[in-house]
């Protein structure tokens, strides 16, 4: 990647990163397209599209993957580690917070534990919304599926570990999808 | 193995094999906090789940709670960091290649890949909360309700999930 193309003043790209490390309820990145490409146009709309399919394809969790492309784009190496730091704290300490709470005897109080029920609940059929519009805006080949199928099937109903299914089918996937002469990328 | 080496080395795993965020390590992280560990039990798990729903930035920031209940704040703070850490690391690789990697065929050899896997652990962490949820009549009534909001009236997530939860809890404060 060329030197970031616009650099932003530190402390503004620190701050925006706080606030959105400290508002983005669930994590997810269009927060992040919300306050550097709507709002203020440090990114395009295709770089946010190249920072979100890096995110994607480096393990771990999303949001902090592409915390470290929008640093590096925006600020330099020198904005990567206070970016990570900035993103995830206020979430650190909200689940810290939430856990000491849950562990003083908040989660006996059955309105409590009745809320952490209806949360899950609700959480799960986020979870199943989310993958069906991904599923549906992403239609897989014939492999892609059978990778999918077995990827599920292994760490779902098959309780199997990430350890077993996912390194062998990534050697799998990436040894039907390796580029060929005459194949369109 | 000490308690914050074991909390380490759980998590690195999980996170450097994490495809598609925090609902596809789900179903990982219930294996090895509950079933391999016995760190928390199902119903433990399951409230760290709801926990982290109420918590900004990174998905599977749950991981703190299995981390406190284990070795306390030192134990958290090892989750967190060997969760983000070493994937923050892949990271940076990637962006200081992307430019090679962007006009590079295998671009699409990793996304034909990737995509697919991401999008079956995703399958697997949403079949591990529902199998959870439906096996109680309200949680099932609440998912029910939450899915046809989501996808009917493509409310904001976050005001789903909060409502699910503070009505639940509201219901048992209705006498009789």
């Amino acid at each position: 990647m060329p030197e970031a193309s616009r650099r932003v003043p530190l402390a503004e790209l620190f701050l925006v990163f706080a606030a959105v490390g400290l508002t983005s309820l669930g994590g997810r990145l269009a927060y992040y397209h919300d306050a550097l490409v709507a709002k203020r146009r440090w990114l395009t709309d295709q770089e946010f599209l190249d920072g979100s399919a890096l995110s994607n394809f480096v393990p771990g969790p999303i949001f902090a993957n592409f915390t470290v492309y929008a640093a590096r784009r925006l600020g330099g190496w020198r904005a990567v580690a206070p970016g990570i730091v900035l993103c995830a704290l206020p979430g650190a300490v909200a689940m810290l917070l939430l856990t000491i709470a849950y562990d003083s005897g908040l989660s006996r109080a059955p309105a409590v534990a009745a809320g952490l029920g209806g949360l899950t609940a609700a959480g799960a059929a986020f979870s199943a919304v989310t993958w069906l519009r991904l599923a549906i805006a992403n239609p897989l080949g014939r492999s892609g599926a059978v990778l999918a199928t077995l990827a599920f099937l292994g760490l779902g109903p098959l309780h199997l570990s990430l350890i077993v299914v996912v390194p062998p089918l990534a050697l799998i996937g990436i040894w039907i999808n390796r580029p060929r002469p005459g194949r369109t990328p | 193995m000490s308690d914050l080496l074991l909390i380490a080395v759980v998590y690195v795993r999980i996170g450097l094999l994490a495809f598609g965020g925090g609902t596809a390590v789900l179903p990982e992280m219930q294996r090895q906090v509950v079933l391999e560990q016995g760190w928390l039990t199902e119903r433990e798990f399951l409230d760290s789940y709801a926990l982290g729903l109420l918590t900004p930035g990174p998905g599977m920031l749950m991981a703190l709670f299995a981390g406190y209940r284990v070795a306390g704040l030192p134990g958290a703070l090892t989750a967190l960091a060997a969760l983000i850490l070493p994937s923050a690391l892949l990271s940076a690789v990637a962006v200081a290649r992307w430019d090679a990697l962007h006009r590079s065929p295998w671009l699409a050899t990793l996304q034909r890949t990737f995509g697919p896997l991401a999008l079956g652990l995703i399958a697997a962490g949403t079949y591990t909360l529902l199998t959870s949820v439906l096996s109680n009549f309200l949680s099932a009534l609440v998912a029910g309700a939450g899915f046809w909001l989501l996808w009917r009236w493509r409310l904001h997530p976050a005001l789903v999930i909060l409502a699910g939860g503070v009505m639940t809890g509201a219901l048992t404060l209705v006498p009789g």
